[in-house]
């Protein structure tokens, strides 16, 4: 029998309502570097289930790696929602069509061995110091896996999705006798091996060019003036906070001042986010979301008006509408809201918008708050460079940006066509003119 | 199959492959609940559990893990992670020969006052619904309010190679509450937390619930129409929960011998004098420093007996904090700070409980002697830091001081600098003392328990402003 079936055996033994199961399994192979050298060499699999039960309006949720204690896991989730308060809003989404997502799964991750995955890594950190040997690599990671999730549910919805995924990262520093530069990391990924080369070398190289650019950094002037953004910079000030901001929860619990400004400008004309989870062969993509809704294309902010904000089917209920598909987590959690994979329309070519910079900073990496409430803003940039006209003059250091995410979501001037992976997404460089930059 | 079933199993396998073998099972229970604006928002619970395998290989770990907890299967893993650790083998540079361990034996248990598991789910549930209802009492400018429970029952059986066999248990626990202040249109936060590594008593062993529910409220109502800081170098006072920051996250990584190997600041710097003469930096794994601390550690990951670290003592570096192989590297004594955050994490170096002791001065009159400045309390948002120490940290709740009082509260205050050199900087330490960063988890590769405090502290910093 599989696990599917016993839960719902003993489910309907103790007369449950409603429940819904969330089932995931993965096998992965990790190679760790650190220091510069192999450290540990990774294999693990698992399998993970979450149970929602529902009894009347009341829920519980429960979840194990445990399949020798499923009794138990049932018992507990049943407990759980027993102890719980009623709520009219929870309960299961209807079951939807749900056409699949192309090319999100190849065989040939699954059958990498471990002794593969070594010789990528081994890419990994050996192309940075070839680069340049003042390079010092803190750690490097690259993590073969193949995941399957399953959802199934009392209302008949019976769902699956296999996803492979080859993911890296490459964090260090350049030191030079008694001078250190500033951390800086690369992150990147594909659905497949093949190709996967080309990716690890461009990321490394990458990597080691830019952290060299940062030994010997000095302040500047302190001024207002024009800032850009690098993708991961772009992703801690706008992209993860706009994402907060527009979760159906934080708007209806009163946490997001976005409430009631559907239809007003909240960005400038140059800024469209889409939510674009259907794109085949993402790493970010899936074909529905964690309650089993088909996940779709959704325009967020078109020319700078806020046209929606996100839903599971819980805060969707609240508003006698349906669920967007946003509903995210895995065994371990229940339903939470999220952005799937985050997508920006570009304006121009990066060398364009260095052009139109006279004076100004790019930031690779920000190091502080941006915090969604009270939208302000401020922290240290890390990795960064002075600009005059149009050129990178020299690498900067004690240096800190600050400003409302509000203000300067409207001081957007343009997108890059660019795009860089980074943990939040595949996110382009962003021009911010006007912001705040204290050094010295 | 009960623990002591367990760590017969793993004795009886820890020598099946040569080199140096660790076993863990580890079995994590979780609860979490919690309520926002009068509603319940979840009940949940897990269990996780498993083995995990690593094998020491001529300078190479292999690491395996396994959910199913039978012999043939933990057997089966070891084999895995011998091969894994035997692929490796001459890729690596510079090997050290040995791994510097220290064995405990025994069945340990970190003191709980009130056991988490013996206190009924009602009670819990009440707790989390009157943090969450309390603060729209206290005052109507209060527009949302989320509060969280969170427990992890933990078990752990630790056999090694180099003579460990332990039984391990602990409960980790916290609890929140956030509240979101508006008016005019302006919206602020307020944050306050408990934690502990122990019981419901040792939770709650300094603040009560209805504390936590005051000081939310006071900090996200204190801010709205307050003022901005001038941006500049500043003289602050720093409440002992900055100090915590400061301690764990601007100096503390830094002194992680793996930061420490890949060239962070204090590398070659033992012996130097890196901070004013009024700072001793300690951390420490030992219950005897306060009950319910969030990084009491009895025995580390790798089954090593940990000990107390002085980093800099009378503002002199003393030590790195070490696992079994940076101990090696360094020729030094290991001082057991590897932990591993689930069976399937590998242990790696990590912080425990982290802090700067009690100097000689009464905290007010570090206040009443300070002409202008800033009193600075509470982490806002996230801390970050670098590994050349260089931090930048949102601080929750801060006030201006003028002549030596505190005149008026300021918001989105962030403070960044050097931390050596804001250390070096601190000219009067408070005789009081408070851990404080109970609640949080430290994120490096896997979150982390920990706890970290001190006392007050007048140093300065640069403060970012609005210009």
């Amino acid at each position: 029998m599989t696990i599917e079936d016993r839960i719902m055996k003993l489910l309907k033994e103790k007369n449950v309502d409603e429940a819904e199961i969330f089932i995931e399994k993965e096998r992965k192979k990790r190679v760790f570097f650190e220091k510069n050298e192999l450290k540990t060499l990774n294999q693990d699999e698992y399998t993970g289930v979450g149970l929602r039960v529902f009894l009347g309006k009341k829920q519980g949720f429960a979840h194990t790696n445990d399949l020798s204690k499923i009794g138990e896991l049932v018992e507990e989730a049943v407990n759980l929602a027993r102890n719980s308060q009623e709520d009219p809003y929870v309960g299961l989404p209807d079951p939807e069509e749900v056409e699949m997502v192309e090319d999100l799964y190849h065989e040939d991750v699954e059958k990498t061995t471990l002794e593969d995955t070594l010789r990528l890594g081994k890419h990994l950190v050996e192309i940075p110091r070839k680069v340049d040997s003042r390079i010092s690599i803190d750690s490097a990671e690259i993590v073969v896996s193949s995941r399957e999730k399953r959802i199934l549910n009392t209302k008949g919805l019976s769902l699956a999705e296999k996803k492979s995924t080859v993911r890296y990262f490459v964090m260090g520093m350049a030191v030079e006798g008694e001078k250190v530069s500033s951390f800086d990391y690369r992150v990147g990924g594909d659905v497949k091996i093949e190709g996967i080369e080309d990716k690890i070398k461009e990321s490394a190289e990458s990597f080691a060019k830019d952290i060299l650019k940062t030994l010997g950094a000095k302040t500047c002037e302190s001024f207002k003036g024009s800032v850009l953004l690098s993708p991961d910079a772009f992703s801690m000030i706008f992209a993860m906070p706009i994402s907060s901001l527009v979760n159906a929860e934080s708007v209806q619990e009163r946490r997001s001042p976005w409430v009631g400004k559907l239809g007003e400008k909240v960005a400038s004309d140059v800024l469209t986010f889409i939510d674009e989870p259907r794109k085949p062969s993402s790493i970010f993509s899936t074909s529905f979301d964690r309650e089993g809704v088909p996940t779709r294309k959704t325009v967020i902010i078109e020319n700078g008006i806020l046209k929606t904000y996100i839903y599971n089917t819980y805060t969707a209920r609240k508003e006698n509408r349906k669920s967007t598909g946003h509903a995210s987590g895995w065994y371990r959690t229940m339903p939470s809201i999220s952005v799937i994979s985050p997508s920006f329309v570009s304006t121009l070519p990066l060398k364009k918008i260095f052009e139109k910079i006279d004076k100004g900073i790019y930031v690779r990496r920000f190091s502080g708050n941006a915090n969604p409430v009270s939208g302000v803003f401020s922290g240290t940039v890390k990795g960064g460079r002075f600009i005059e006209k149009g050129e990178e003059t020299f690498p900067l250091i004690g240096t800190m940006i600050s400003g409302s995410i509000f203000e300067s979501l409207k001081r957007i001037t343009a997108v890059s066509e660019e795009k860089e992976i980074t943990s939040f997404g595949e996110l382009p460089y962003v021009l911010v003119e006007d912001v705040s930059v204290v050094s010295k | 199959m009960n623990a002591e079933e367990i760590r017969g199993i793993l004795e009886e396998l820890v020598d099946v492959v040569e080199g140096v073998v660790q076993l863990r099972y580890h079995s994590r229970k979780t609860r979490q609940l919690s309520f926002q604006n009068g509603r319940i928002r979840n009940v949940e619970s897990g269990r996780i559990a498993g083995v995990g395998v690593r094998v020491w290989v001529n300078g190479i770990w292999g690491f395996s893990s396994t959910t199913d907890i039978s012999k043939d299967s933990i057997y089966k893993t070891i084999k895995e992670a011998f091969n894994s650790a035997k692929m490796g083998e001459g890729l690596k540079e510079k090997v050290v020969d040995r791994l510097t361990t220290r064995s405990k034996k025994g069945v340990l248990r970190v003191e709980e006052t009130r056991p988490l598991e013996e206190i009924p789910l009602d009670e819990k549930i009440e707790l989390v619904r009157k943090l969450d209802e309390n603060p729209r009492k206290l005052s109507n400018k209060v527009a949302s309010t989320l509060a969280r429970y969170t427990e992890m029952i933990d078990e752990k059986v630790i056999v090694t190679s180099y003579g460990t066999s332990v039984i391990y248990k602990d409960s980790k626990v916290d609890a929140v509450v956030y509240v979101v202040a508006s008016s005019n249109g302006e919206m602020e936060t307020g944050f306050s937390s408990v934690g502990a590594t122990g019981g419901w008593g040792e939770l709650f062993r300094r603040f009560k619930p209805e504390d936590m529910v005051e000081e939310a409220v006071k900090i996200a109502v204190n801010k709205l129409g307050a003022k901005y800081p001038e941006g500049g170098v500043h003289t602050v006072v720093l409440h002992p929960s900055l100090v915590g920051v400061l301690a764990h996250e601007a100096i503390g990584h830094t002194v992680e011998a793996d930061f420490v190997l890949s060239g962070s600041i204090v590398k070659g710097k033992i012996g130097e004098k890196v901070a004013s003469e009024l700072i001793t930096l300690v951390d420490s794994p030992n219950p005897q420093i306060e009950k319910g601390a969030s990084g009491i550690l009895l025995v580390d990951d790798e089954g090593v007996d940990p000990m107390e670290v002085k980093v800099i003592e009378n503002g002199i570096l003393k030590s790195y904090l070490h696992d079994s192989e940076s101990s090696t590297i360094f020729g030094v004594e290991n001082t057991g700070n590897a932990r591993a955050f689930l069976y399937s994490d590998e242990p790696i170096i990590r912080m425990r409980n982290t802090y700067i002791l009690p100097g000689e001065t009464d905290p007010e009159e570090i206040i009443s002697s300070t002409k202008e400045g800033y009193y600075l309390k509470g982490l806002g948002g996230g801390g970050q830091a670098d590994a050349n120490a260089e931090f930048m940290f949102g601080v929750m709740e801060a006030w201006k001081i003028e002549n030596g009082k505190l005149a008026y509260p300021v918001k989105e205050v962030t403070i960044s600098g050097q931390a050596f050199d804001v250390l070096s900087s601190v000219d009067m330490v408070g005789n009081d003392f408070m851990f404080t960063l109970g609640a949080g988890y430290c994120g490096k590769h896997q979150p982390a328990k920990v706890d970290a405090g001190g006392p007050h502290l007048r140093c300065k910093v640069k403060i970012g402003g609005r210009k």
